[in-house]
């Protein structure tokens, strides 16, 4: 049996060509300074059919070079592996300059208030308000409070820098696996393409979310095992099993996912070598990780278990079987909040899919021809996925399991895929046949076969941006947005910060969901579960409902924000909960009269009024101490009751 | 080639204990960042690595990327596990417990260093 390559070794007849890294560099420059330019101008308030050009000319410029030169014929190994990282930490920049500052994707917020609690408390397992969950798995907001701690840097830029050495950890990690699983470093190339193409590499991937953290830990554990298990001596368990717990307590789902790859290694290798010292290892270590993910949701984080599969995964798959079945309508692709799509994002992410949907019969079968090597086995076994989680994306609430699943299948996908861009481009240097590509086509081709394969990666890489994010949330938002706007303005925060200051932290308010993020980050207030606290804001007075909504959660506080009667909330279409009235299908703006009804209400206060936003002091009504006049219909139901 | 290795776990050792008496003593932001970086991204995990593995085991890639790997996961579960306790997680406590690791990770990798080169 022949050792695999453990590091990228050179060819003999290639070296590190410092003249194309330095070309290809130069390109990636230029590439996020039009990203930059796009960014700045949205900010501005630019039409988007102006940014836009600037945002992908910027995104061809990163990608298609580094992409053709990394697939090209004779290139060191090392170069393409620094390539590789170099693409990774660009798309990472590239999402940094639509915010550089502070945090504003939503996950951002949830993870920025369990950093901010463990700073104040110094302790983890503290309540969060925006994601009860994700107190329970404390990694990430521990080691950025840490890092905060120790340097004396804020938790943004704590987070900034946690985030951007997961994603060079990843990139790298992710490059040395797939050429461990496909032996060839040219398929690697092409399997961190096909991977850094998956609809949330350039922006979710990107955020301060620990699943951005656990992944790259669990990339690390694959390739540590696969590097270090022949080694005599504990040394490879120690490592593999202080990274394992890593994962295990920062993200339910990664740990999950690194058992279940671990446990089918060792199944693969059960199955195809049958024997040996790295059977035992993959096996121990599969078990330290599964019993390690099982412990911490069964013992720690009990509310994970409702969190994931009662609240997320039952009913987004209830709903899929529902849409496949006929009985609830597909939900309208590429359509939210009044905003459709530009015509060009619609073909190139159906586009995409499709490339994809083609290559992978191709490189399935140059998989099949591989399949003594266990590594490839299980790349395989996750690639033959990737046409099953499509279908959830037809379900009005499946796209979040479908989107999500998307950093994990393409791992296997890439890997697979990775294979085909290696024969395509392999074929000019070594001249043997090749038998998936017919020869006709190869020699047609000729040196071209690069380009080709160096495009299509291209081509859908651009189609799984336009998949993964909103048109309009791919550049940061107007400073002064027309209709609802769909991040965090610069009042609220003001609001939120005022809050603070005036009212202490800790205080239960009610607010819409991307206001509430501000107020419980930069206000470190409770907010109140969405779910529970829409009925205050819809009625057209503060009737029964409101009353019982306002004292059944402890609310004192409302912030009202008056754009809400601007425009219909964009993605995911509702301002509230996805259990509000209209959610999903808002074809009016709030009604004017229910914000009114705060004004008039004998038992609330307005305490804080600037421009759109206003704050009311509802505590009286919270304690009962006063009772709103009730409408003739509360009033007959009290006296029903 | 070892004594490059121990000229290095030297560095470590040293930088671990000045990351350690600048969580007591007040320093310039800029030394007290570049401290605060490397023991949480690199300086734990080359220790701990070199202890484990003082042959040629490893290249100078692999070794970089692994020290990485392993910090950051040393950092997270330290973070979490002192956060679960009565002292809490503070610069004070990170600084100690990350910097005592590594010094103690750096004696052991340069006894085990020189053994190897006896041997």
């Amino acid at each position: 049996m022949t050792r695999p390559v453990a590091w990228p070794q050179g060819h003999e007849d290639s070296q590190i060509q410092f003249k194309w890294v330095s070309i290809v560099a130069l390109c990636t420059a230029v590439g996020l300074g039009s990203v930059a330019i796009a960014d700045v101008a949205s900010r501005q308030g630019a039409d988007y059919a102006v940014t836009s050009v600037f945002f992908w000319v910027g995104l061809l410029l990163i990608f298609a070079p580094i992409a053709f030169r990394i697939l090209s014929n004779n290139v060191h190994p090392r170069e393409q592996l620094a390539l590789v990282v170099l693409l990774g930490v660009a798309l990472y920049v590239a999402k940094l300059l639509g915010s550089p500052d502070a945090f504003t994707g939503t996950d951002e917020y949830v993870h920025l208030r369990n950093t901010q609690d463990i700073l104040r408390t110094q302790h983890v397992f503290n309540s969060n308000p925006l994601l009860p969950t994700a107190a329970f798995y404390p990694g990430l907001g521990a080691a950025t409070a840490g890092l905060a701690d120790l340097t004396g840097l804020s938790p943004f830029v704590s987070g900034v820098l946690i985030i951007g050495a997961g994603r060079i950890l990843m990139s790298a990690c992710f490059f040395l696996v797939a050429e461990r699983a496909t032996g060839s470093a040219r398929a690697a190339a092409g399997a961190s393409l096909v991977y850094a193409a998956n609809p949330l590499f350039l922006f979710w991937s990107s955020t301060f979310a620990y699943e951005n953290l656990a992944l790259p830990l669990a990339a690390f554990v694959v390739w540590w095992l696969g590097r270090v298990r022949q080694e005599a001596g504990p040394g490879p368990q120690i490592v593999a099993t202080m990274a394992i717990v890593a994962v295990t307590v920062t993200h339910h789902v990664a740990g999950f996912a690194l058992a279940a790859l671990l446990s089918a290694w060792w199944l693969a290798e059960i199955v195809i070598r049958r024997s040996g010292a790295e059977l035992r290892n993959v096996g121990f270590m599969a078990a330290v990780s599964a019993a390690a993910a099982l412990s911490w949701l069964f013992f720690i984080a009990k509310p994970a278990r409702s969190y994931l599969f009662a609240n997320n995964l039952v009913p987004e798959l209830q709903q899929t079987v529902s849409v496949l079945t006929g009985r609830t309508p597909p939900r309208h692709l590429f359509t939210s909040g009044g905003h459709v799509s530009p015509a060009w994002e619609i073909v190139a992410s159906f586009g995409a899919i499709s490339v994809l949907l083609l290559a992978l019969p191709l490189a399935l079968y140059l998989a099949w021809t591989q399949r003594r090597r266990p590594a490839l086995a299980v790349a395989t076994s996750v690639a033959v996925i990737y046409p099953l989680t499509l279908l959830p994306r037809l379900a009005p609430t499946g796209v979040a399991i479908s989107g999500r699943s998307s950093e994990y299948v393409f791992a296997g996908l890439g890997c697979v895929l990775g294979l085909l861009t290696a024969e395509a481009t392999w074929w000019r240097t070594n001249r043997r046949r090749l038998r998936p590509v017919p020869a006709a086509l190869t020699r047609w081709f000729g040196w071209r076969w690069v380009a080709v394969a160096a495009a299509l990666t291209t081509f859908v890489f651009v189609g799984g941006v336009t998949i993964g994010t909103a048109f309009y949330e791919r550049l940061p938002e107007s400073s002064n947005p027309q209709g609802y706007p769909w991040s965090v303005q610069p009042d609220v925060v003001s609001a939120s910060q005022w809050a603070k200051e005036q009212l202490g932290i800790n205080q239960r308010f009610a607010a819409s969901w991307i206001d509430a993020s501000a107020l419980a980050t930069y206000g470190e207030q409770d907010t109140v579960n969405e779910n529970d606290i829409w009925p205050i804001f819809f009625a057209d007075t503060v009737d029964a409902t409101a009353v019982h909504a306002i004292r059944s959660t402890g609310v004192r506080y409302l912030l009202v924000d008056w754009r809400m009667t601007k425009g219909v909330p964009p993605t995911p279409g509702y301002y509230f909960s996805p259990y509000e009235p209209h959610a999903g299908n808002y074809t009016q703006a709030f009604s004017t009269r229910a914000l009114q009804k705060f004004a008039s209400a004998p038992c609330t206060r307005l305490i804080y009024d600037s421009g759109s936003i206003q704050i009311f002091d509802v505590t009286l009504i919270e304690n009962g101490s006063c009772v709103p006049a009730l409408t003739s219909t509360a009033r007959n139901m009290r006296s029903l009751g | 080639m070892k004594r490059r290795r121990l000229a290095l776990l030297s560095c470590t050792g040293l930088a671990a204990a000045l990351t350690i008496v600048a969580a007591f003593v007040p320093i310039p932001q800029t030394p007290r960042v570049a401290l605060g970086v490397l023991i949480v991204f690199v300086l734990p995990g080359f220790a701990i690595l070199s202890a484990l593995f003082p042959g040629p085991q490893l290249s100078r890639g692999e070794r970089l990327l692994a020290s990485v790997g392993t910090s950051i996961a040393m950092t997270v579960y330290v973070s979490v596990l002192l956060g679960t306790t009565s002292m809490g997680l503070s610069h004070e406590s990170l600084a100690v417990t990350l910097g005592a690791t590594t010094i103690a990770a750096s004696v052991l990798a340069s006894f085990r260093a020189r053994y190897a080169d006896e041997a």
